[in-house]
Order: C-alpha cells, then sequence, then structure tokens
C-alpha cells in the first residue's frame, strides 16, 4: 500500500458528512429536512401559541383559531402575576425544594449506587433484590403518609416532599450499572496513589460520570419543580406551598356546581386565558433554562482523557 | 459561675412567668376548619379570618384540600385520624365514605333546632327535602347545602335578527315545537345571516336539551314517569320520538355537523363557539346568569373602572350586539311537556361534624353558633366577602347589589369567603345580588319547570355499570341522530342499556326512591 492510497482512504474517511453525493442523497436528505422542520413546528406551536396568547391584551386573547403574532401586545397578564404576592412565596419554596431536593437525591443516589456496583460488598444481590422490589411493590399513598407524618413528624417541612422520593430505583440501578462499567484499572491506579475509598469517589469516579449525572440531575429537577401532589398531601401551611400548586389555582377551569364567589369569578373574569398562558409560561420557563446549562455534558465522550485504548 | 447561675435562674423565673402569663389570658377555643372550600390556602393574613376569630373569640385554623384530589387527601388524613371539627364533602361518595368511617357525627333535627335556629327556618323554607341528601339510613349525618341557582330553568335562546327576517314580529319567538321546527328550516336553508353563503345551522348540542324536553324528559336525567317510578331519561319511550325528529332534522343539514365534539370547544363550559361566532340560530348554552344582560353598576366616567357585573359568560364574545340573542322558552311538544335543564335545589354537598365533638358539647355549640350567624345574620355574611359598607372601597346600590367604587380593584382584596359561607344562604345571595335575581324572576321561561335530576343519591351499583351505561347512551345517541343506526333498533338499544347494568341501578334508584 503506498502512500498516496492511505491519504486516500484518509481523506474519504474525514470528509465532513454534509458533503452529499448524487441526486438521490440530496433529495434522502430534503425529505429528513422537511420531516423534522415540520416535527419541530408541531412541537414547537403550542408552545409559541401559549407565549403569544399571554402576550396578548386580556381582550383581544379569547377565540380560537391559530396565534402567530398578538393581535394586541400587552405585558398585562405578566404584570398582574408578578403582582401576585404569593406567586413569590411559590418560587421561592420551589427553589428550596428543587435545590435542597437535588442535593440530596444525588448524594443518597451516587452513594448508594457507588456501593451496591462493588462486587466485594456482602449482601450486594440481596440488598439490590430490596431496593428493586420496591418498583414493583409499594407501600401505597396511606402508610405513606402515615409514616411521613407520624413517625417521621415531617407534616408541615419541606422535607416531606423532599424525603420520601428522594431515592429513586430506576436512577440507583442507572447509576450502579453506570459505575460497573467504568474500568476498574482506573480505580486501582488511584489506591496505589494513596486514594481512599471517598477520595476514589470524588476524585475519579465522578468526574468520569459527569454526563449520567447530569442527565439524572436533570430528571431528579424536572420532577422537583414539577412537585404537587405530596405537597398538597404533606403541607398546610400556605406559606409553603410550592410553585405548581399556585400555578395550577390560577390555571384551574371554573366547575359547573356555581357557587356564589364561582359565580363572582365569572362575572370580574375577563382575562383568565390570557393569565393561564402567563402562568404556564412562568411555571416552564425556568425549567426550560436549565437544559443548556446541562447540555455540555451530554455531547463530551465518558472516558475523554482518562485512558488510552 | 455564681453569675451564670443567677442568671440562668432569673430566666428560668421570667420564663415561667411568660408561661403562666400566656395560661392565665382566656385563650379561645381552636377550631379546626373546612366549612367550605377555596381555590387556595388561606393565607395567614387574611383580614376576614381575623374578624371572625374576633367576633366569636375563636383561634380558626383552615384547612386545604384540594378539590380536584380531594378524595386522596381526606383518605389519608382521616387515616391518620386527622378529622377537623367541621368539614365540607363536595360529593355523595366521599360523604357516604365519611359516614361509614364512623367519622361524622350523627346529628339530630331537635339538636339543629336547639343549635342554630335561625338557618333551620330558611333552610326548610327553601327546600323542605334539603335533609335527603345528609342523611344516610335516616340518619342525618350533616347540613346541607343549597343552591339557589337550581330555582331557574336553562331557557334556550335564539338569534332575533334571523327570526324577524323570518316574519316574527320584534321580541316574538317559536314557543312549540311545530313552530320551531319552522324557523330552524329557514336558519338553515334561507342564508338568514345575508352572506351569500350557505353556511349557517339551527340547532347543535346543547339546543337538543329543549328539544328532548319536548318529549319528556332529559337523557342524562332520571326523571318519574307515568307509573309513577324512577326512569332514566335515555331509555323514556319519549325520546326516540324526539330522536326522530333530530335525525330527520340532521339528515336535512339543519343540525351543525359537529355537534358531536359539542358548541363548547375550550374556555369556559358555557361557551357556545358556534353561536358566538354567527353560525348557529338556537342553542342552551349556559344558565340563566350565563346569559344575563349587563347589569353593571356606576364606573368612574374617565377611567371606566369600578362597576361589578358584565354580559353574561356565554355572551361575551358574542361576533353581534347583544341585542340580537333572544331568550325564549322551551319550547313545547306534541303531548304538552316542555323543559330544559334546571339543576337540584339541595346539591349533593354535605358540611360534617367530627365524631370527637361528642364529648366537647361546648365546642359543638360555638361552632354551630359561626356557622348559624354567617348563615342567618345578613351583616355578618356580608363580610366574609369582604363587603364592609364601612369600608371606602365598597358601595351599595339597589340595583346592582354591592359594587367596588372606582379605583378599588376587587380582584386584588382577594376572596376567600367561600370557606366560611357554610350555609349559603339563597336569600343572602339574592339580596346582594339585586339585579341578577330581579331580572331572573322577572323572565318568566326562567320560573317554570325544567328537568331535575330526581335520582338525589348513589346507587350501590353505580360504581361498576354507570361510566358504561353512560357511554353506551352517548355513543347511541349520536348514531341515532346521524342516522347511522335506524330508530327501529330503538329496542334493542334500550334492552342493551338495561340488561348492561341499567336494570340494577333502576331498581336500586327505585328502592330509594319509593323509600326515601
Amino acid at each position: 500500500m503506498n502512500v498516496s492510497e492511505t491519504n486516500k482512504t484518509y481523506v474519504k474517511k474525514m470528509r465532513p458528512s454534509h458533503v452529499y453525493e448524487g441526486r438521490g442523497e440530496w433529495l434522502f436528505q430534503g425529505i429528513l429536512i422537511f420531516i423534522m422542520v415540520v416535527l419541530s413546528i408541531t412541537f414547537l406551536y403550542p408552545y409559541w401559541h401559549v407565549l403569544v396568547t399571554s402576550l396578548t391584551s386580556p381582550d383581544a386573547a379569547e377565540g380560537s383559531g391559530f396565534k402567530l403574532w398578538p393581535k394586541v401586545f400587552s405585558f398585562d397578564s405578566y404584570n398582574q402575576m408578578f403582582h401576585t404576592k404569593t406567586l413569590w412565596t411559590g418560587y421561592k419554596n420551589t427553589l428550596i425544594v428543587v435545590v435542597m431536593g437535588w442535593a440530596v437525591s444525588i448524594s443518597l443516589n451516587i452513594l448508594g449506587a457507588y456501593a451496591l456496583s462493588k462486587k466485594t460488598l456482602p449482601l450486594r444481590g440481596t440488598f439490590t433484590g430490596i431496593i428493586i422490589l420496591t418498583m414493583f411493590a409499594q407501600g401505597g399513598m396511606i402508610p405513606t403518609y402515615l409514616v411521613v407524618t407520624k413517625t417521621l413528624g415531617m407534616k408541615n417541612t419541606y422535607w416531606a416532599v423532599i424525603l420520601p422520593q428522594c431515592v429513586s430505583v430506576s436512577h440507583l440501578v442507572i447509576m450502579r450499572n453506570y459505575f460497573m462499567n467504568l474500568p476498574q484499572e482506573l480505580e486501582e491506579a488511584s489506591i496505589i496513589d494513596g486514594a481512599n475509598s471517598f477520595q476514589v469517589l470524588i476524585k475519579v469516579i465522578l468526574p468520569l460520570s459527569m454526563p449520567m449525572i447530569a442527565t439524572i440531575s436533570l430528571w431528579v429537577i424536572v420532577s422537583n419543580w414539577n412537585a404537587y401532589f405530596n405537597c398538597l398531601l404533606y403541607i398546610t401551611d400556605a406559606s409553603k406551598y410550592v410553585l405548581q400548586i399556585i400555578m395550577r389555582r390560577i390555571i384551574q377551569t371554573d366547575s359547573k356546581e356555581m357557587t356564589y364567589a364561582g359565580e363572582l369569578a365569572d362575572q370580574l373574569e375577563t382575562d383568565t386565558v390570557t393569565l393561564r398562558a402567563a402562568s404556564i409560561m412562568l411555571a416552564t420557563i425556568p425549567i426550560i433554562c436549565v437544559y443548556p446549562f446541562l447540555q455540555k455534558y451530554f455531547v463530551k465522550g465518558v472516558l475523554i482523557g482518562s485512558l488510552k485504548g | 459561675m455564681k453569675k451564670l447561675l443567677s442568671l440562668a435562674l432569673a430566666l428560668a423565673l421570667l420564663l415561667s412567668v411568660a408561661v403562666f402569663g400566656a395560661q392565665a389570658e382566656d385563650e379561645p377555643m381552636v377550631i379546626e376548619w373546612v366549612g367550605g372550600h377555596d381555590t387556595e390556602a388561606m393565607p395567614e393574613d387574611d383580614t376576614v379570618l381575623a374578624w371572625l376569630e374576633e367576633k366569636f373569640n375563636v383561634k380558626l385554623n383552615v384547612w386545604f384540600i384540594e378539590r380536584s384530589n380531594a378524595a386522596e387527601l381526606w383518605a389519608a388524613r382521616w387515616a391518620a385520624d386527622e378529622v377537623p371539627d367541621i368539614f365540607w364533602l363536595e360529593t355523595t361518595d366521599l360523604f357516604v365514605s365519611a359516614v361509614k368511617q364512623h367519622l361524622c357525627l350523627e346529628l339530630s333535627e331537635e339538636m339543629i333546632k336547639e343549635y342554630m335556629p335561625n338557618s333551620l327556618e330558611w333552610l326548610k323554607e327553601f327546600d323542605p327535602d334539603c335533609f335527603d341528601m345528609v342523611s344516610v339510613d335516616g340518619k342525618i349525618f350533616g347540613l346541607p347545602r343549597v343552591n339557589l341557582d337550581g330555582k331557574f330553568p336553562y331557557a334556550p335562546f335564539w338569534r332575533a335578527s334571523w327570526l324577524e327576517k323570518m316574519g316574527y314580529e320584534k321580541g316574538k319567538y317559536p314557543t312549540t315545537i311545530e313552530e320551531a321546527e319552522e324557523a330552524f328550516y329557514y336558519f338553515a336553508k334561507n342564508d338568514p345571516d345575508g352572506n351569500g353563503i350557505d353556511d349557517t345551522y339551527a340547532i347543535s348540542n346543547t339546543g337538543f336539551l329543549p328539544i328532548f324536553g319536548a318529549f319528556g324528559a332529559l337523557p342524562d336525567r332520571w326523571i318519574v314517569n307515568d307509573e309513577g317510578d324512577l326512569e332514566y331519561g335515555a331509555v323514556y319511550a319519549g325520546m326516540k320520538d324526539a330522536l326522530e325528529l333530530l335525525a330527520k332534522w340532521y339528515a336535512d343539514g339543519l343540525v351543525d355537523p359537529e355537534f358531536v365534539t359539542g358548541e363548547n370547544q375550550g374556555g369556559h363550559w358555557s361557551l357556545s363557539i358556534p353561536f358566538e361566532s354567527g353560525k348557529l340560530g338556537f342553542s342552551s348554552s349556559g344558565a340563566f346568569y350565563q346569559i344575563c344582560p349587563d347589569f353593571d353598576g356606576p364606573k368612574n366616567e374617565e377611567t371606566g373602572e369600578g362597576g361589578n357585573f358584565q354580559l353574561g359568560k356565554t355572551m361575551r364574545n358574542l361576533t353581534f350586539p347583544y341585542e340580537d340573542v333572544l331568550i325564549g322558552v322551551n319550547p313545547v311538544g306534541p303531548d304538552g311537556k316542555s323543559g330544559g335543564e334546571q339543576w337540584t335545589l339541595a346539591t349533593a354537598e354535605a358540611v360534617c361534624f367530627s365524631y370527637k365533638l361528642a364529648d366537647q358539647p361546648e365546642k359543638l355549640a360555638k361552632i354551630f353558633e359561626i356557622v348559624d350567624t354567617i348563615g342567618s345574620d345578613y351583616e355578618t355574611w356580608c363580610r366574609i366577602w369582604n363587603w364592609d359598607l364601612n369600608d371606602e372601597a365598597w358601595k351599595y346600590d339597589e340595583m346592582t347589589g354591592f359594587y367596588t367604587e372606582p379605583g378599588y380593584s376587587r380582584v386584588d382584596s382577594g376572596n376567600h369567603g367561600n370557606m366560611f359561607n357554610t350555609l349559603q344562604n339563597p336569600y343572602f345571595k339574592m339580596k346582594s345580588s339585586p339585579a341578577l335575581y330581579n331580572w331572573a324572576q322577572s323572565m318568566p321561561m326562567f320560573n317554570t319547570k325544567g328537568y331535575i335530576n330526581q335520582l338525589k343519591t348513589v346507587t350501590a351499583s353505580n360504581a361498576t355499570y354507570w361510566s358504561g351505561l353512560e357511554s353506551l347512551r352517548q355513543g347511541a345517541y349520536v348514531q341515532f341522530i346521524r342516522g347511522e343506526r335506524s330508530l327501529d333498533e330503538w329496542d334493542e338499544f334500550v334492552a342493551e342499556w338495561y340488561e348492561k347494568g341499567g336494570k340494577i341501578i333502576t331498581e336500586e334508584a327505585n328502592e330509594w326512591y319509593h323509600n326515601k
């Protein structure tokens, strides 16, 4: 094999993927792009619709049909939302639950998964089995409620929302499997260098696990952000309600059994459509903002820079 | 060291004084309160709450039970023996479940008469049967809730200009099924909106109800039939004739083909999209207060702020003036029957008292006192809505009732009155919105009899069969109207309905009805 030939194969290999050959290829790519664009629009439009509605003046918002641009532009709904005191309480509480919940959840999951990933752990199979069993058989709502409120005495605390679900079996299993797939040699190398188990975990294992931790963090954050029912169940103190409960009140539709205030609301309610839209935007924008920050971890390879294969 | 010891001693002394001092004061009675409902938790600094606590010298711990999750939330709390002193339950299911778990204090009429004499009087006057809904096996386990809006049946409304084009005098409308049919054909065939396009229809799903009513029942209500037994409207013989008529109208293009998904396409349940957009000439979407005119109170002329009422919800998005809407009567059928939808006077809701109050008569009396005062003293009742005649934000007007002074926003004041409006006195409601209720009382169509659901309990087999029976009914009715199924198969439909559980439920319903 001469040099030029090797070069040729090299060039062919390295050819950027967007250089297409032949008309068929162009057509194929064109169709793919078209389908993806249509799909993306289908996914984006509902969100856009809500955004546009939230920015429309209340009088112009009612009625059905496509909305591409606000008929009458107005920040009224956001203004009204921002003047709702409870909204800020909700943001505060949700933030506490999300941050604390994330910290507790990730640390417990990592510790648990790392221990279970070690073949030397005594009774490893039994522990794993017990943990996995809870995926299929759960205590149910009422016993859980009794444990959380009566035994643990956590009613009306943030812990009641955070602790009962801070370790999810699926997250734990995913983490465990991930840790098990990391090359044993890495740990051995650091142990030879004098690292103890904690140092191995923190300095070697965790940096290598960032993509997985980022993914699970995202799940944990999103699920804590959306926390709703547990808060309703365990928390009776209005000053500890999370955002979703407060938003829910605004979005709630009227029930048919009209009561006096219902009817009053009927009379007053000129702008719920836009208010609802604004509340949906306010409840989703912060969590959407988390994605770009975690995105970078998804792209990076797992073992970059650790071992030369 | 000595210094530290003396400091500790001094602190201990101070503390004990503080503790004794607090005990010496007249501690208000603590009441765990769910005497109504709310859309959000009661803020701690709520002015109405503070006012009530001071007035009755109590401490009210108001619980928030989210209505849509009420069943689960109650189940958990009841299991943990967390039972509030007074609790409102929205459905018969919840009520029966609480009674079966022995959580509700058994009440007697003598007891109610003794503890809340004033409210009992008007309750009996408004609906003598109101305790039926809160009784299990003849024993009373709660206070009933009545609904003023159940007094006024639904009435259909027409496009006035379309009727006038047809030759009706101003303010006149069809009153019989024959006249209505004639108008319907005109609406669908003669281009009443004059735009040169055949795009108008006469009737859609809510408009069907007055038509069914003209034949003696509504498909989704229990009626008392000619034999004096309860019978479900869907299988009542008269419905076959109504369906035949509707199927004929559908075949002739009078019925909006979108009736299957309904006139309401999102938004408030009383909205009729085809009517408001001028496609439909006849509808019955919405109760009287959703189709009422604008009774707006005095406004600030410069800013336009203030006032109270607006057009009824159904009428708010009309693409034509409200003057073009004519509220009519439910047309009379061949046998002289007529009527539309009507809600019951006593609702399925119940207000229960904790079983723990059995040996706390003082507390029970206190709770009854609060309920009775709010239920029968108009001034107190106004105050729970934050309406205070001494407050500069509120004004009272003979015509509109309470309204906000321009410059004050009613929404901002926060309104948790529902939480304390335990008995929902309908007479107070009427008094506070005179314009609306005077209007409703002045309109003859709202003072007739509609079809009220006569089965006012949940039967034992309901959970097993009812949802299946309802989808059977809905499917069959749509097929009959669209002509996909011939009405020759009516008897088969009725037989199937009875066979799939209708028979058992009808038997249970009649057992309840004849023994109540």
